[in-house]
């Protein structure tokens, strides 16, 4: 917690100034000729006031007691499952523009659903179309959303 | 205009949605996990296609039936199936232990529809009051109404103050990026997908939804299993009595904290039960499997629920998460939330008041005549439903603009909620900032427009006043009372 707390607050306090430069470079009120503050002031305030805080933040978690090293490895696998998961449906967005909503679905399912089950295949593939047919029906033709993307229009 | 309302409420059509919509919501609240707003934000994307009173009508039985359906699990596994219910997973479980599973389930139910009844009641009575005086506001009480609500993040989030803070103004600096409406100058990004502005229904499904998802991917292999019978679930004399004198307190409770910005049913939950602790004559037996104890804090987090749609539907400000998403329905619908909707939308308004009534009515026939139904969702394995939950994300989050720039969006934010959660930093503070932020910023900047950039327009009418001392109260009460606690104890 302490570390991820420091590079959260760092994260922050860059964005914050990286914020309030830019909209330094926005038209000010008078360009306007309305008293009205222009566009930087709001995103402005609103980044130094993200600056304050990320500091407050950062100050108290150096100060936090040192961590004990964490040995559950169980925690590890469950960490390690989610980035294998992030970069699956990564390339799972990525290819629904290039194979379509059904053929993409039903590879994301398959592979997920027998990763985690460790099942019968048949079973898995069985799950994953059926799925996979029962939402494209639902929402192409119940609610009339254009899922026909990709190469094959499906 | 009653016939009206009548009408479109017990249109068969509406009824079945609402029903669906509790069942459905049922059981995503049971299932540990997934919580009422995850529910609405995934199944919110079904209500596109639908008319304003269905969709609305469907999403508020979603909420209903979730925020009671995580009772289920708090009482049979203690693992609560939603955050609201954790208050009930402390007695409730007891009862399971002790054989008496469908004893608190029926107290648990009879007393969440009771505390739904409060709130709804409440609604009725306090909303159309509370849209007539906004009608008074002005850009400079609608600017301090918004900046109440920005405030309230800080009270909200805890011990971790600072982490909710940060993230509330993460989310009012997101809502900023497209085109600025005073000037129609581009901030941020030229990318022609953000120049409205972020789409925020996408960012609440990666949030709330897909972020969710990830959590339970680390403990897919978890498995819980109801190990007790469900048996005679209709309350006895004994219990109608405590319930009866437990569940409309902590339903009206439940309300007003449903009320205040931000403050969801999990906290609705515990405030009630601790108010029922300190008004019990038998306090000791908190803690231990008291009926007490199930009625309180199930009338409190299902009290919550028409509290959150107060400011919601009068104000335009969300009372907890699920009320934001309702923003974004609505919004969908072509309807404003505010006090015009009450001028504008009048038999919508009150359809959605009786709809209410009505959803709680399904949720309480479902719940003493499916329960041991609702008990078997408990078992469908997360290894096959965390991967469906997925891709309900990806098409939900495509279906509003027909978009795949927003299932992008969606992603990232799922991932982004998803690395927060681990370093304990709470996302609904996120969602106030990005409703609440570009209301905050419009009328700050109109209300200087129309005085001609004079600051006195901010303290000129009593309800500038009002909120001021509540803006004041917010921020430093802690503080003032820290004070004179110090202050007493020197004297002491």
């Amino acid at each position: 917690m302490k570390k991820g707390n420091i590079v959260f607050s760092l994260i922050c306090i860059v964005l914050g100034l990286y914020i309030i430069i830019v909209t330094m470079g926005y038209p000010k009120a008078a360009v306007y000729g309305t008293g009205v503050p222009g566009p930087g002031m709001w995103p402005g305030i609103i980044a130094g006031c993200l600056v304050v805080v990320s500091m407050v933040l950062l100050i108290k978690s150096i100060r936090m007691p040192k961590e004990v090293a964490e040995k559950v490895s169980e925690r590890m696998n469950g960490s390690k499952r989610v980035l294998i998961t992030m970069i699956g449906l990564v390339a799972y967005v990525a290819l629904l523009n290039i194979l379509g909503f059904i053929i993409s679905t039903v590879v994301m399912l398959f592979a997920f659903i027998q990763w985690f089950s460790r099942g019968k295949i048949w079973e898995s593939m069985l799950i994953s179309v059926v799925t996979t047919l029962f939402i494209y029906c639902v929402f192409r033709f119940l609610l009339n959303v254009p899922v026909n993307f990709g190469l094959f229009y499906f | 205009m009653l016939i009206q309302v009548l009408q479109s409420a017990l249109e068969p059509m509406v009824l079945l949605y609402m029903a669906l919509g509790v069942a459905a919501g049922i059981c995503i609240g049971a299932l540990p996990g997934l919580t009422a707003t995850m529910g609405v934000a995934l199944l919110l994307p079904l209500t596109f296609g639908m008319d304003a009173e269905s969709g609305i009508l469907m999403l508020l039985g979603i909420y209903v039936g979730a925020i009671y359906g995580g009772s289920i699990s708090a009482i049979l596994l203690h693992t609560p199936g939603t955050p609201a219910s954790a208050a009930t997973a402390i007695d409730g479980y007891e009862f399971s232990k002790r054989g008496e599973a469908g004893r608190a389930l029926g107290i648990s139910t009879i007393s969440s529809y009771i505390g739904g009844l409060v709130s709804v009641l409440c609604l009725w009575l306090i909303s159309p009051q509370l849209a007539k005086l906004a009608l008074k506001f002005s850009s400079a009480e609608f600017f301090l109404l918004a900046f109440f609500g920005l405030c309230i993040i800080a009270n909200i989030s805890g011990k971790d103050m600072e982490k909710g803070l940060i993230c509330g103004l993460l989310g009012i600096l997101v809502a900023t990026i497209g085109i600025d409406s005073v000037t129609s100058y581009i901030r941020f990004s030229h990318n022609v997908n953000l120049l409205s502005g972020v789409p925020y229904i996408p960012v609440m499904i990666g949030l709330f939804a897909m972020s969710q998802g990830f959590e339970s991917i680390e403990t897919i292999y978890d498995k819980d299993e109801v190990n007790c019978k469900v048996t005679k679930i209709l309350p006895h004399k004994e219990d109608w009595k405590v319930i009866l004198r437990t569940a409309p307190i902590t339903g009206l409770i439940g309300t007003f904290i449903g009320i205040i910005p931000g403050a969801g049913a999990d906290i609705g939950s515990f405030v009630g039960y601790n108010t029922a602790r300190s008004l019990s004559k038998t306090p000791e037996e908190f803690g231990k499997g008291s009926p007490e104890a199930v009625a309180a804090s199930e009338g409190g987090n299902n009290g919550v629920t028409g509290g959150a749609m107060i400011p919601m539907l009068t104000l335009g400000v969300p009372g907890d998460a699920v009320a934001a998403i309702m923003i974004g329905a609505l919004t969908i619908q072509g309807l404003t939330p505010g006090p015009m909707l009450f001028q504008n939308n009048k038999v919508l308004v009150y359809t959605i008041f009786f709809g209410m009534f009505i959803a709680n009515t399904f949720m309480l026939l479902m719940g003493l005549s499916c329960i041991r139904l609702f008990t078997k969702v408990l078992s469908v394995p997360k290894t096959v439903l965390t991967p469906i939950i997925f891709v309900l994300c990806v098409i939900g989050s495509f279906a509003m603009r027909n978009n795949l720039f927003d299932v992008g969006v969606m992603l990232v934010s799922g991932i982004v909620g998803y690395l927060l959660s681990k370093i304990k930093v709470p996302t609904s503070p996120a969602i106030l900032g990005l409703i609440l932020g570009p209301m905050a910023e419009k009328n700050f900047r109109t209300a200087l427009l129309k005085s001609g950039g004079s600051v006195n327009v901010f303290f000129n009418t009593p309800i500038c006043w009002f909120f001021l001392i509540l803006i004041f109260i917010t921020l430093f009460g802690k503080h003032i009372k820290g004070f004179f606690l110090s202050f007493n104890k020197q004297k002491g």
